[in-house]
């Protein structure tokens, strides 16, 4: 590989590039999927290939393919060249990159138990230990289990001297119950629809609790059909986990992105209330809120050594007190903005995709209430568990999530359990009303697996931390 | 890519071996703030295999093709078999009955357009975006790609096909207004496209707020091509159905939408390139799902077939999977009228250019909720009167197909999910509009 990669960057050095890079990504992805004891998914696929990105007269080019040949080198690494000279003929100005030092170095996701050293026997056997348990209730009627692991071996190396490998883990268990009637379908998941994954190894599904948790997720998705709705009106709503998680990811994370703010991500998912010359100055949240993006997090699914434009991991504010602080940024923008550095937030999801800003690992930062207290705080409440929908408009403003189960709290305690709850709100307002967050002992890490950006689309995974929060005044409703 | 094929049989005889072989060529300039802002070009080739013995399956990918990575691929799946439980439902395998050979949707021209006339394409207009203060966004996008499906029972079918797509976004002082177009050949009509954004971009200022509620709306196809492809994956699917999750479920023979409504899967006459055979290399059936509100039939993979007692209509994807069918080039009947007449009739109505990030909340009755987007305006007395701020919709979807007026004489195709949609704009009354936004 380092062979490959040297011929690349030789190859664009004699084509005196402003700048070029190449990735090379071996890519190992296994999965396994049960459901009501079929084997519907087993797989385990390997992949191999390579990307060159080139700047030439301030434009980009874009190349990649999966033969691996120093014809086939050759052959990319023109086509690139050929993209970045069509480019910069319809720039408003050259791209220029912000200044980041080359590195050489070698970064790899500490694992304690390699997963695909685990035997298929070992994790087929869980999974459909798992079904069992759902299916002992009878009104679940479809069972689903699942196990995902990836390993991605990366090269990368750049015509400014970079010289870097990194060795990634992913890992991810998880189940759903699904109960049915003639008139409805109700759900529970564990941990988490979107929410199953970390970049560790296959410690974390030994961490899990599956087998532990299945007869109560069961029993709440039998639950649920029977289940009163949830109320329409205006209460407290506290939220966790995956739910939070994707609060954070959908009102801040994607509102972040410089690409979007700056508009670039108009023609497909949008663009941003968070425009530049609100930073430092919009009150985004309440005090309590404070949102850090962290790409040196331990076990998050964006955490690396580098990002993909070469730059070093790091943690910075994004909301510091409640005011926006910073974006989400690669070089290239980040040097559109007058900023020195990038924050390394240049992510592709394969060796075929371009690098783009991608949301890194977003946590809220816990705040010094008991759980307990939250609950016994609040007199008309709501707490919902894991996503079910999710909808937001293209500026980031208005959005609408819908939840597998709620538990009402009235006068400090839960009462009951309601079905299809869906609360809706405007993220400056709803972050604004955030007055209780649960202190360090309850915040966890929850991953995102499937968070689609760009065009071509790409798919990829980060993390966010969060402890419960509460939210005053939300509009709540039964859908 | 025979040789690939070859290579993977040979090294798997005795199995019963299937594979799609998926050659492609994407690329892809993409614009904003008036200047190229990514432009890329990949190619690669996948084969997804299959071995099955004694009744059980073992799925892997691999791009690699070396004699060491195909025998390292097949000799781990091999080891993976002595895990797997038998099934009774494992695919069977196809025959060559009807033997395709498909380069209909392949065009020279757009294969090989090269990223300097992409960039030609789009920069006249983008100059005069920036002139006249505008700002413009979108991509042009050509694609090329041949599917081989191949078995050990001697199934060979090909398909090759072009593409291309254009879509554009014209912002002026932050009032939005978009139109696209696709074909399988650089047959598009670039100025209309630019000009019907930018009229639409026109249209959109000073919007004003208007109280979520019930209103009629007709939804432009871009809009339509934001809810239609549900109906697809989550209620023709035999699998939903089968499993008692979709509103076809129990109403196979039933009236369960407006008489207006005419859906028919077919891939043979759609204006895109969508493959004539399933990932199983079965020719797929033309099928009527909806005839004038009726739900006629549904459609099958080799699974499903078996399990409802359905025929199977040749549209499995890569089996075995949890997932089900999958129709691939939904076609809906036109009405009779232009939307300039649809227009002049309307007393009162919100006309809807594009639904943004769509989501189902209920599988049964497809309740959607979603956000409108890049132009949404007011319709009073036959004209359209003026901009309206951004809506968010929570429909139950079922209803609003019964609360169906009138579809347009105008249908325009959508790329969705992997296949296709061709569809008119929509009259629905009755449509619920949950909340506003601030533009």
């Amino acid at each position: 590989m380092k062979e490959f990669l040297k011929k690349a960057i030789e190859i664009m050095e004699s084509k005196k590039v402003d700048f070029g890079d190449i990735r090379i990504i071996d890519e190992r992805y296994q999965n396994i999927n049960i459901k009501n004891f079929d084997i519907t998914d087993l797989k385990d696929d390997t992949t191999l290939g390579f990307g060159v990105r080139i700047l030439s007269n301030g434009g980009w080019g874009f190349a990649s393919s999966n033969t691996m040949n120093l014809k086939e080198l050759e052959k990319t690494v023109l086509l690139a060249l050929d993209i970045a000279k069509a480019s910069a003929r319809l720039r408003n100005s050259k791209v220029k990159l912000a200044y980041e030092p080359s590195y050489k170095d070698v970064w790899k996701t500490p694992v304690l138990i390699d997963p695909f050293e685990v035997s298929i026997d070992t994790k087929i056997g869980l999974l459909l230990k798992i079904n069992e348990t759902l299916l002992k209730n009878k009104k679940v009627k479809i069972a689903n289990s699942k196990m995902t692991f990836v390993k991605t071996h990366k090269y990368y190396a750049s015509t400014e001297g970079s010289d870097i490998e990194q060795i990634f883990y992913y890992s991810g268990a998880g189940y759903s119950a699904t109960s049915i009637n003639d008139r409805e379908v109700q759900a529970r998941s564990y941990p988490g629809g979107h929410a199953y994954m970390l970049s560790m190894g296959y410690e974390y599904v030994e961490s899990l609790k599956l087998l532990e948790n299945a007869e109560r997720v069961a029993e709440e998705a039998a639950s649920l059909l029977t289940a009163a709705n949830c109320p329409c009106d205006e209460r407290d709503l506290i939220i966790y986990g995956d739910q939070l998680a994707l609060q954070i990811h959908e009102s801040t994370g994607h509102a972040s992105e410089l690409d979007r703010v700056l508009g670039y991500e108009e023609s497909y998912a949008g663009s941003s209330f968070l425009t530049t010359e609100k930073l430092g100055k919009l009150r985004y949240g309440s005090e309590l809120v404070n949102l850090v993006a962290d790409t040196t997090l331990p076990g998050g699914l964006a955490t690396c050594g580098y990002d993909d434009d070469g730059v070093r991991a790091q943690r910075w504010h994004i909301v510091k007190n409640g005011i926006l602080s910073g974006y989400m940024t690669n070089r290239e923008f980040a040097s559109a903005i007058g900023h020195k550095r990038s924050m390394g937030s240049n992510r592709a999801d394969s060796y075929k995709s371009i690098p783009i800003i991608r949301i890194t690992n977003l946590s809220l930062m816990p705040g010094d209430w008991e759980y307990e207290d939250i609950i016994k705080s609040t007199k008309k409440g709501i707490i919902m568990e894991n996503n079910k929908s999710w909808s937001i408009d293209q500026k980031r403003l208005n959005f609408q999530f819908g939840c597998e189960i709620g538990w009402l709290i009235e006068n400090g305690k839960i009462t009951k359990m309601v079905k299809n709850p869906v609360y809706q709100g405007i993220t400056p307002v709803f972050w604004g009303n955030c007055d209780a967050i649960a202190n360090e002992k309850y915040w966890k890490l929850y991953g995102v697996s499937n968070c689609g950006k760009g065009q071509p689309t790409q798919i990829f995974r980060m993390s966010h931390a969060s402890s419960p929060a509460r939210f005053k005044k939300v509009k709540v409703f039964s859908r | 890519m025979n040789n690939i094929i070859e290579k993977i049989l040979k090294h798997t005889k005795g199995l019963d071996t299937h594979i799609i072989l998926n050659s492609n060529k994407n690329s892809l300039t993409r614009f904003g703030d008036n200047e190229v802002s990514q432009n890329v070009s990949t190619s690669d080739t996948y084969a997804y295999v299959r071995i099955i013995k004694d009744l059980k399956a073992v799925k892997f990918v691999l791009n690699k093709f070396d004699d060491k990575s195909v025998t390292e691929s097949i000799n781990s799946a091999k080891e993976k078999l002595k895990f797997v439980k038998k099934d009774s439902n494992i695919p069977f395998p196809t025959k060559t009955s009807v033997k395709i050979d498909s380069k209909k949707y392949f065009d020279e021209k757009t294969d090989s357009l090269s990223p300097e006339e992409r960039v030609l394409k789009i920069s006249r207009f983008l100059k005069f975006c920036k002139k006249t203060k505008r700002n413009a966004y979108g991509v042009i996008n050509n694609s090329s790609g041949e599917v081989i499906i191949a078995n050990s029972f001697g199934l060979f079918q090909k398909f090759s096909a072009t593409q291309i797509d254009y879509d554009i976004t014209v912002n002026k002082d932050g009032f939005y207004g978009k139109a696209s177009a696709s074909s399988f050949k650089d047959d598009i009509d670039y100025d209309s496209v630019n000009e019907k954004a930018l009229k639409k971009s026109d249209m959109a200022k000073n919007p004003v707020d208007i109280k979520p509620g019930k209103y009629t709306i007709i939804a432009e196809p871009m809009a339509v091509s934001g809810f239609l492809p549900f109906f697809g994956y989550m209620g023709f699917n035999a699998l939903a159905y089968y499993e008692n999750r979709s509103f076809a479920s129990g109403n196979i023979g039933k009236k369960i939408f407006s008489e207006k409504l005419t859906i028919t899967e077919n891939s043979y006459d759609f204006p895109l390139g969508i493959m004539p055979f399933d990932l199983e290399g079965q020719p797929r059936e033309r099928v009527i799902l909806i005839d004038k509100g009726v739900l006629k039939n549904l459609v099958t993979d080799k699974k499903t077939s078996m399990l409802c007692n359905l025929k199977y209509t040749g549209h499995s994807l890569f089996e075995p999977n949890g997932f089900g069918a999958v129709p691939s080039a939904m076609m809906v009947e036109a009405g009779e009228r232009s939307m300039e007449d649809i227009i002049k009739d309307t007393e009162r109505a919100i006309l809807v250019t594009e639904f943004h990030y769509t989501n189902p909340l209920k599988p049964k009755t497809l309740e959607i909720t979603g956000m409108t987007r890049n132009g949404t305006y007011l319709v009073e007395n036959g004209k359209i009167k003026r901009a309206v701020k951004n809506l968010r919709f929570t429909q139950n979807m079922v209803e609003a197909m019964n609360n169906i007026e009138e579809l347009s004489l105008e249908r325009e195709s959508f790329s969705e999910y992997g296949g296709g949609i061709f569809t008119p704009a929509f009259k629905i009354k009755e449509f619920n509009f949950t909340s506003s936004t601030e533009f």
